[in-house]
């Protein structure tokens, strides 16, 4: 579960209201780099992390996310606030003003709306991330297109902290990925899914999984009586490597059995 | 700085030492084995507890946690985070 603290990660206050700026810097609100894509991103994606410095990377972070969130949600509402008609029409806000008047709706600066489709979650540790990698460094370039775009130091002052988070993710994450590829399965040498083929070969392993096994082989033998060509037969990702680089063939091509001293 | 409140003052440093324990955390999560950094989590653990309370006795709860039980129930009283006091 989350609490909520009264407070912002770092003050904004904002003297001046400048809706143009407001209509740029929303997209890091719900834009397609922006901070409720990373927080939904990071919170989705732990629950298939499998090792401890992930799950908690991703939960902090992730928590973080929603801080920046708020924060960039508080540039906005100050720099829309006390508006009148004829500034909205001034600084070309008027698009925005008719369907939310000064309220804060998660959009893109160009006005696409938020979607799940700007982040992925992949069920693999090593995809997973390189996506977040990269998504800290998007969102780093979003915020110095940010800089370039106003000379006000209220609104520089917390956009200049946001992109200081953003490398600092960015380095957090890229441990975390030194983390997992250390811990790959020593035969893993293609780097394969450790959340899925691990999960997979445990399932196997467990006995209150009997059923599973039994329907498993069951599967197998089918598979064996329409293909004879058990070189074809797929199995976890890093037995399915060896068979297809041809290092040491899980079943006797000659034979179709299975060899003994497979690895 | 120079044209915060007071109330913002004191906010300041809730925020500065709520912001250590943020970042150290987030390195103690891929380094735990690091002990100089757990000291300093502890260090501004203590820190931020010591400013959330200064600041919860003259401006009010910043959690439910920081309700003083003589004033009654004041959380929705104050100054939200993102609206600026004139």
């Amino acid at each position: 579960m989350w609490t909520y603290e009264k407070k912002l990660q770092y003050p904004v206050k904002i003297a001046c209201p400048n809706p143009a700026l407001a209509k740029a810097i929303i997209s890091q609100f719900g834009g397609p780099d922006g901070e409720l894509a990373a927080s939904m991103r990071y919170l989705s994606q732990r629950y298939t992390m499998p090792y401890k410095e992930g799950i908690a990377t991703l939960t902090d972070v992730g928590t973080e996310e929603l801080a920046h969130m708020e924060m960039i949600c508080a540039i906005v509402h100050q720099l829309t606030r006390d508006m009148t008609p004829e500034e909205i029409k001034r600084h070309g806000f008027a698009e925005y003003y008719v369907d939310h008047t000064a309220a804060l709706w998660p959009q893109a600066a160009g006005g696409t709306p938020f979607s799940a489709t700007f982040f992925q979650s992949k069920g693999d540790p090593i995809t997973d991330l390189h996506e977040n990698m990269a998504a800290e460094q998007k969102a780093r370039t979003t915020y110095d297109n940010i800089i370039r775009l106003t000379d006000d130091p209220d609104v520089l002052d917390p956009i200049r902290f946001l992109r200081e988070r953003e490398l600092v993710h960015f380095q957090r994450f890229g441990e975390t990925l030194r983390i997992v590829q250390d811990r790959l399965d020593s035969k893993n040498y293609y780097a394969f899914n450790p959340a899925f083929d691990y999960g997979k070969r445990r399932a196997e392993a467990s006995e209150c999984r009997k059923e599973y096994r039994q329907d498993n082989q069951k599967e197998q033998n089918k598979e064996k009586e329409c293909r004879p060509d058990h070189q074809m037969q797929m199995h976890s990702c890093d037995q399915t490597h060896t068979l297809y680089f041809g290092r040491n063939a899980a079943y006797d091509g000659n034979t179709g059995k299975p060899l003994r001293n497979y690895r | 700085m120079s044209r915060m409140n007071e109330r913002e003052k004191l906010l300041y440093r809730v925020q500065q030492f709520g912001f250590m324990t943020d970042d150290i955390r987030l390195f103690l999560n891929t380094h735990p084995a690091c002990e100089e950094a757990f000291c300093a989590l502890k260090y501004f653990m203590d820190a931020e507890k010591e400013a959330k309370e200064d600041y919860e006795k003259r401006y009010g709860a910043l959690t439910l946690e920081g309700i003083d039980g003589c004033r009654g129930y004041e959380w929705i009283d104050g100054v939200w985070p993102w609206e600026v006091e004139e």
